[in-house]
């Protein structure tokens, strides 16, 4: 998955611009989620346990006006004397009533003397012990003057629940029981908490005294969990609040709903996923656009690329970016084209050299003919006794022959044999003479040049030089100076025309057309071995002229030379300067 | 161009600050408040926890719970349930180490299944009377408990009651005579045997010929008989002298007779189990229950007979007691009960 991402920037682009939207709108959904639900929990757990304390205080409130109560009855004459008398009289039932007139609203009152029940608020006449060395009265005998609270349970003849709250009076046998049962502590709580809510008071020994609520079924797992050591609200559902009521002993547990309801909670949740849902698809079409939009010019770019490897040169990229694609696209453009140029210009020179080997080959072709014939020129010449027509057509012969062979280079020696026979002819034909000399050293001899390289130079010298001065000179010199060789022609004729000679010395020699000689021998030497090489001309301060020909020197091979057009022609910081297409390699 | 050590640290931290949001956002994900009194602690050290398995009913032992754990700041874990039910659970449970103690039962029943009961010689045992002692001490008797017939006073009058053991094996009470499975009910067991003690030497024609007399129907424990007896189902039942002044206490309409020839009072019991968690407080307890106050609270409010010899009674009817070796009886226990389940219950089933 990772290569298949890795494999296009693209999709490089769309995966993490999809990440890094995506991540801080899921993150900040869950965020905001968590961060409203804190804060409700919070402020709900403030509220519930406000209430739970007011339900505590209550119930504290309850028992200091028992607790009151109680010290105004030990203080009662009347009761007092009842007490110890045994039998309770008017004046005991008076005091009980006035004094417990708070209480028993909601509480059964009692007073003992002794185990013996004296006086009750509840109506009727009831006998009533309470055993001094069990439960309540046992608590009681055993700390008089202190509040006792006990939990005490009858199931016969009747199941009765109830919490005894009660104090020995301290000098006297006399003891004051309050009775609280269900409803007692119903009385008491009214209106401290909403009926979704449950409370559970407990004893000491985390014995139910009072539940109510609707979950109240669930709160004696509290202490089954308790006792099994587990956490106390394992299956107990919501969130409970403990108080301690007062020196009672006893607690309270406020066991409320959970403030968000598993409906709420499902609703945001559900929100949730849709935000969460809306904002991937934005994301990802977001993220599409984004990375097509930045990747497109690399795409494009690419393509080009490839376009050109198979070989398109015309690809040019068009992109509507002012940025560093735009200098990309700019760039490669020029390249491209500069490319393009470079291999047309090599093609045109390639195409110039097939034309001139063509013209070169054509020029071979029909004088096979011409020299058969002049052959035969040359024998009926010869039986005829005409010397000089036998050379005419001789020489002639020879020349033609030479130069329609195979073999386009030959030696230098081949070259002058056949200048040799050139002169002849030309002397015959313009009535004056001249002479040609030859300075070669014996080594140079071997030189390879192409053929008929130099008769174009030694005709121009004859007929523009000499043009039929009578005893003029061709000296022909040849000169190797390291790599190089350099073949001069020189005549003391004329001189040639100063208007060739710029020609020439500027190389512009195609302008002219009427010395073609000297151009196709320049054209050649530039194009076979290099713009370095070709013609150079010059006035002689003596009278006359000198045409150097420059060419590299090589030695001449056995095999016959197939085309070899020495590449390297133009070293670094060469004079002409251009470096626009002409430094690149050739094949 | 940056050297390639510090673009990698650089990545790295940008990875590590990532991981760090995520882990945070996902700690606010997994936190959740649950109230105050979750985040405080909770424990009960175990030297303040007691499991007590019993089969007396709540008016019984509710009280004595609640004073137990008054006195001692004990924390009690109680299981109810039949005796039968009960003990099954101590055969089971204390193999797990999750029983403290067996509280009810006869003590018969108790003696049957002492390898799962662990010996204690409680502190009163001197105060007990001889006939109330284990031999090996593997149960402590709580409560002396005589068998009594009870009639429904709308259907009988006192002279039409019945007044002997030997009266039920007879054509009068045949059918009529509320009694309870004695696999389910210690009691009925115990009212076999004593019928047993009185026809030496003839024990399976008796046995024979009280089933007949029951005509095959028996209630299922030994609270359906007070019911059936209430209701008229059946005219008469035998029944524990406890049970049956509760009920007269509750304002039903019956009375008790004491048999003529005497009665078994069999006592039930309290024992510490074997392999006991807890057997410190469990020890306490079974003190508990001997203790005087307790012994004179069975007698003031629970309508029971003390089983110390210090302890004053509850002034009742006195009776000739029918003497049962507790031992032999739970040594018997279990083949006469598939000897009773033989028995053709005359009448079909």
């Amino acid at each position: 998955m990772r290569r298949w991402i890795g494999q296009s920037f693209r999709r490089e682009l769309f995966f993490w611009s999809l990440l890094i939207s995506l991540l801080p709108i899921l993150l900040s959904d869950i965020l905001i989620y968590q961060l409203f639900q804190r804060r409700v929990e919070r402020d709900y757990r403030i509220r519930n346990q406000q209430e739970a304390k007011q339900i505590a205080g209550k119930l504290e409130a309850g028992f200091r006006e028992i607790s009151e109560m109680i010290a105004r009855l030990s203080e009662s004459d009347g009761l007092r004397s009842g007490i110890l008398s045994g039998s309770p009289g008017a004046e005991s039932y008076h005091v009980l009533y006035e004094e417990s007139r708070k209480v028993r609203d909601f509480a059964l009152v009692e007073v003992y003397s002794g185990e013996k029940l004296l006086c009750s608020t509840e109506s009727g006449t009831r006998e009533g012990r309470l055993p001094s060395y069990f439960g309540f009265m046992r608590e009681a005998l055993e700390k008089p003057g202190s509040p006792v609270f006990c939990l005490s349970y009858t199931g016969v003849p009747r199941k009765i629940t109830e919490l005894l709250i009660g104090e020995k009076m301290e000098d006297i046998p006399g003891t004051v029981l309050v009775r609280l049962n269900d409803e007692s502590f119903s009385k008491l709580l009214l209106g401290s908490y909403g009926r979704e809510n449950s409370i559970l008071i407990v004893n000491p020994a985390w014995e139910p005294v009072y539940m109510d609520g609707e979950k109240a079924a669930e709160l004696p797992l509290l202490r089954e969990n308790l006792l099994a050591g587990r956490e106390l609200m394992r299956d107990v559902t919501g969130r409970l609040y403990r108080e301690e009521i007062g020196e009672s002993g006893l607690k309270l547990f406020y066991l409320t709903r959970p403030p968000l309801s598993g409906e709420i909670r499902r609703a945001m949740g559900r929100i949730l996923l849709w935000i969460a849902f809306f904002s991937s698809l934005l994301s990802v079409l977001a993220s599409r656009f984004f990375s097509g939009y930045m990747a497109s010019p690399l795409a494009r770019l690419s393509a080009a690329m490839r376009r050109l490897r198979h070989g398109d040169l015309s690809v040019q990229i068009r992109l509507e970016r002012e940025d560093e694609f735009r200098e990309l696209s700019e760039g490669f453009n020029r390249t491209v084209r500069k490319l393009s140029d470079y291999l047309s210009e090599r093609l045109a020179q390639q195409k110039k050299l097939n034309e001139t080997e063509i013209a070169m080959m054509q020029a071979q072709l029909n004088p096979h003919f011409l020299y058969n014939t002049l052959d035969s020129i040359k024998w009926l010449a010869k039986r005829e006794g005409a010397e000089e027509i036998a050379l005419l057509s001789g020489n002639l012969s020879r020349i033609l022959r030479k130069s329609i062979s195979a073999p386009r280079f030959y030696r230098l020696s081949e070259e002058l044999e056949l200048l040799e026979e050139y002169c002849e002819i030309q002397e015959l034909r313009f009535e004056g003479s001249f002479s040609f000399e030859v300075e070669v050293p014996e080594e140079l001899m071997r030189a390879r040049i192409p053929k008929l390289l130099l008769q174009p130079i030694v005709e121009n010298a004859v007929i523009h030089g000499l043009d039929g001065a009578k005893d003029g000179m061709i000296l022909l010199r040849a000169l190797r100076e390291g790599e190089e060789l350099s073949i001069s022609v020189q005549d003391d004729g004329k001189g040639m025309d100063p208007r060739i000679l710029q020609l020439i010395e500027r190389r512009e020699l195609q302008r002219f057309t009427g010395h073609l000689g000297l151009l196709n021998v320049d054209r050649m030497l530039r194009l076979h071995y290099g713009e370095r090489y070709g013609i150079f001309a010059k006035e002689l301060p003596e009278g006359g002229s000198l045409v150097t020909l420059l060419l590299p020197y090589q030695e001449e091979r056995e095999e016959s030379a197939a085309s070899m057009p020495e590449a390297r022609g133009n070293p670094e910081g060469e004079e002409r300067g251009e470096r626009d297409g002409s430094g690149l390699g050739s094949g | 161009m940056r050297p390639p050590d510090s673009e990698g640290a650089e990545r790295r931290l940008c990875l590590l600050f990532l991981v760090l949001s995520l882990f945070f956002s996902a700690s606010l994900l997994l936190s959740c408040g649950r109230g105050d009194a979750e985040r405080r602690g909770e424990t009960l050290p175990e030297e303040r926890k007691l499991i007590v398995y019993t089969s007396h009913k709540e008016e019984v032992y509710r009280p004595l719970i609640l004073e137990f754990e008054a006195k001692t700041g004990i924390f009690v874990e109680l299981h109810a349930g039949g005796s039968t039910e009960m003990l099954k659970k101590l055969e089971e449970d204390s193999g797990y180490s999750e029983c403290d103690i067996m509280f009810g039962g006869g003590v018969e029943l108790l003696e049957a299944d002492k390898e799962f009961l662990e010996p204690y010689r409680s502190s009163y045992a001197d105060q007990i009377a001889g006939r109330f002692l284990s031999s090996d001490d593997s149960w402590t008797a709580f409560t002396e408990l005589p068998l009594v017939f009870i009639y429904n006073n709308k259907l009988l009058s006192e002279g039409e009651a019945p007044k002997s053991w030997r009266e039920l094996l007879t054509e009068r009470w045949r059918g009529r005579i509320a009694f309870a499975d004695p696999e389910r009910s210690g009691t009925s067991y115990t009212i076999l045997q004593t019928i047993l003690s009185l026809c030496p030497g003839r024990e399976d024609e008796a046995l024979e010929d009280f089933a007949r007399a029951l005509s095959g129907e028996s209630a299922g424990g030994s609270g359906e008989v007070l019911s059936e007896v209430e209701s008229g189902e059946k005219l008469m039942g035998i029944t524990l002298e406890e049970s049956a002044w509760k009920e007269i206490a509750r304002g039903e309409d019956l009375s008790l007779v004491y048999p003529e020839e005497g009665s078994s009072a069999v006592p039930d019991g309290v024992a510490v189990a074997k392999n006991a968690p807890h057997p410190e407080n469990a020890r306490r307890f079974v003190d508990f229950c001997v203790s005087d106050e307790v012994q004179r609270y069975a007698v003031d409010e629970l309508y029971r007979r003390p089983v110390r010899t210090d302890i004053p009674g509850p002034g009742g009817e006195d009776f000739p007691v029918l003497p049962l070796s507790i031992e032999k009886m739970g040594r018997e226990k279990n083949a006469l009960l598939e000897r009773w389940a033989e028995l053709p219950k005359g009448g079909g089933e």
